[in-house]
């Protein structure tokens, strides 16, 4: 900190640079006098030298030094060219200052030129005015560097914040050739989220989210979905429990109207059946492969978070998949991104571009489409946009869908245990009991869990115990075009009102010597309703030997 | 974005002008605020009519919006939503929440 002078003003260090003559030296003994510091030159070139070495408060220069005999003074323009970073104040002297000298001396880069001798009191005067001036200049550049070490915190915290939640949100595995898509963040952080998880069953499950804003905050809204969803997608839980589940996540973490937008995709190749939930988000299409759109999935439902998860409806719209469509899901990022002249992209022209392109061109072309149209500006919002080509998911589902042998585990003979449950009527309703069990055989037979045809043996155990046995539902309801969703409707009617049961789920695991055995019966106890469903998997390194009235399956 | 705030007959009816997006936050609430503070209003309206843009902060703001009036059992709805406007709504299936006049 400078010390002051006597006066109490700021203590400035002054270049003084001038010859020595006696209006100079009252300048100096001015200065000296009132508690300044002079550092002297007697040259426009030690001047510069001078005034980098020492970065005066205020340069004093007697024009004596800079006759260029053109009016201009080109010792003063150096001098100012000079200064970068902070604006130094260079005072000029000269005799029998007019205007024509003055603004000379103005126009070469000088803040004030002084008739010499000077008139002590003004100076005095003007020199007060440069030590607040050089106070308050000083109190910037503090401040400055606070802001200047906080923008640094904060730019390192981003960086970190952002590995973080790249690692966490790195939903997708790898789906090469049937799954694609693209995030822009409008910012630093992405508001929207894609995940696509293949289910035990083989089925896959895509989540597009947007959540309420963008940056930071949207990020961290969509996370806690993305993370859940991709959990209970590998479990195996069905759509509807996917909605409920994530709409009780926001509505329990997040705060109070920070929803989100979300599509929910099942596709199900092996049963040709695709189910879409969509709520807020812009209409998911179908598009074929000639680029006509053949199948639209708009939002009939309020986004995720606003309200209870029971005023949601938590069920998909089930339709047949297309084999030859291209599914095609987007937020409003893209169709809100705003050129120079503030006209939107729209989604008119999102779709030109996905319909007049090669399938396999889709999502390069509207990401090309993007970006010219921003032309360099900054999107509104984040832009996603996601593909699914059912023609590789089919081929996926016909050749790479995990067989029933897909693991020969050695003889193993672990403790026996018994699990026996039974399933009131009330309990039936919204609960996706498949999953569960998966998830507890998983974790009590690290077998099981290993084995990828495990859930499809519970799922047909259990939907054909419930749906068939209790529910008494003709699967022929299932043909025709509007089958899947007949179907889906009547099962849902006849569960709600449902007052018959119980079902009844009984595991029993058997080690012997040559195989380990788990029998499992899942079957319906209603008046007239036969117990349909019985079976045994036996686990065993030879062939299994078949159990009375089940099913053997070797895993 | 504008606020203006008329009352007619126990209705406070606010008109929004220009963007309605996440720097409207403050402006919106101090406005929706005050609407239901003043004496004899039963129901609020907000006239969107001269929106340009709404974006899903917007959205949340209504939210925000309609909680306070059925706190204060004073009905909220929405007026004069059209294009781009009715559009965002329309999506977010925001008919369902609110009387879209």
């Amino acid at each position: 900190m400078p010390r002051a002078t006597a006066a109490g003003t700021r203590r400035l260090k002054v270049l003084l640079a001038g010859a020595d003559d006696p209006q100079l030296r009252q300048v100096r003994d001015l200065l000296r006098g009132l508690g300044h510091r002079l550092v002297e030159v007697g040259s426009g070139a030690a001047a510069r030298a001078q005034f980098a070495r020492h970065r005066p408060d205020l340069v004093i220069f007697d024009l004596a030094l800079d006759l260029a005999g053109d009016a201009s003074h080109p010792a003063v323009t150096a001098l100012r060219a000079l200064d970068t970073v902070r604006w130094v104040p260079i005072w000029c002297l000269a005799r029998e200052v007019d205007d024509a000298r003055r603004s000379a001396a103005i126009l070469a880069g000088a803040d004030a030129c002084f008739n010499k001798p000077v008139n002590v009191q003004v100076f005095k005067a003007r020199l007060v005015q440069i030590a607040q001036y050089v106070t308050r200049q000083a109190q910037l550049a503090n401040r400055q560097a606070e802001l200047q070490a906080y923008f640094e915190t904060v730019e390192e915290e981003v960086r970190s914040a952002r590995a973080i939640m790249d690692k966490l949100l790195r939903m997708q595995s790898d789906h090469a050739g049937v799954f694609e898509s693209w995030i822009a963040p409008a910012v630093k952080f992405s508001g929207d989220v894609v995940v696509a998880e293949r289910s035990p069953d083989g089925s896959l499950k895509i989540l597009v989210a947007d959540g309420v804003g963008h940056g930071l905050s949207a990020a961290l809204n969509v996370l806690p979905v993305g993370r859940a969803f991709k959990a209970m997608a590998q479990k195996g839980f069905g759509l509807a429990a996917l909605v409920t589940e994530l709409n009780h996540t926001i509505r329990r973490d997040l705060p109070s109207h920070r929803f989100v937008a979300a599509t929910l995709v099942n596709v199900d190749a092996a049963q040709g059946l695709i189910e879409v939930w969509n709520g807020g988000n812009p209409a998911c299409v179908m598009l074929d492969r000639a680029g006509g759109i053949v199948e639209t999935w708009a939002s009939t439902h309020l986004p995720l978070g606003v309200v209870d998860s029971g005023e949601l409806d938590p069920e998909p719209e089930r339709r047949p998949l297309r084999p030859d469509g291209q599914l095609v899901l987007f937020t409003d990022g893209a169709i809100e991104a705003i050129d120079d002249r503030g006209l939107a992209f729209g989604e008119p022209a999102l779709l030109r571009v996905l319909c007049g392109a090669a399938p396999e061109a889709r999502l390069d072309a509207v990401r090309v489409a993007v970006v010219e149209h921003l032309a360099g500006r900054p999107a509104n919002d984040d832009v996603t946009l996601a593909l699914l080509d059912c023609a590789a998911e089919m081929h996926y589902s016909a050749t790479q869908r995990p067989a029933q042998a897909g693991y020969m585990p050695p003889t193993a003979a672990a403790g026996a245990w018994d699990l026996s449950l039974e399933l009131a009527s009330e309990r039936l309703k919204g609960l996706d009991m498949v999953p569960v069990l998966q998830e507890f055989l998983g974790r009590i037979d690290p077998l099981w869990a290993r084995s990828e045809a495990s859930f499809s043996v519970l799922a047909d155990l259990y939907t054909g115990a419930l749906e068939q046995g209790l529910l008494q539902l003709d699967a022929r309801l299932n043909e025709g075009p509007d089958g899947f969703n007949l179907y889906a409707r009547e099962r849902e009617a006849r569960l709600q009102d449902l007052a018959a049961g119980p079902v009844r789920i009984s595991i029993r695991h058997r080690a012997g010597e040559a195989d380990t055995r788990l029998l499992i019966n899942i079957g319906a106890a209603s008046p007239g309703a036969p117990a349909v469903d019985g079976a045994s998997c036996g686990c065993a390194a030879d062939a299994p030997a078949p159990a009375p009235g089940g099913m053997p399956l070797m895993l | 974005m504008n606020v203006n705030v008329n009352h007619i007959n126990g209705q406070a009816r606010l008109e929004l002008r220009g963007r309605f997006d996440f720097t409207s936050h403050r402006g919106f609430k101090q406005a929706y605020e005050a609407a239901f503070a003043a004496s004899g209003v039963s129901e609020l309206v907000v006239d969107m009519g001269n929106v340009e843009y709404l974006d899903s902060s917007a959205l949340g703001m209504l939210l925000l919006l309609r909680d306070k009036g059925k706190a204060l059992s004073k009905p909220v709805s929405l007026a004069n939503c059209a294009g781009s406007v009715r559009d965002v709504l329309r999506v977010a299936n925001f008919d369902k929440l609110f009387t879209l006049q």
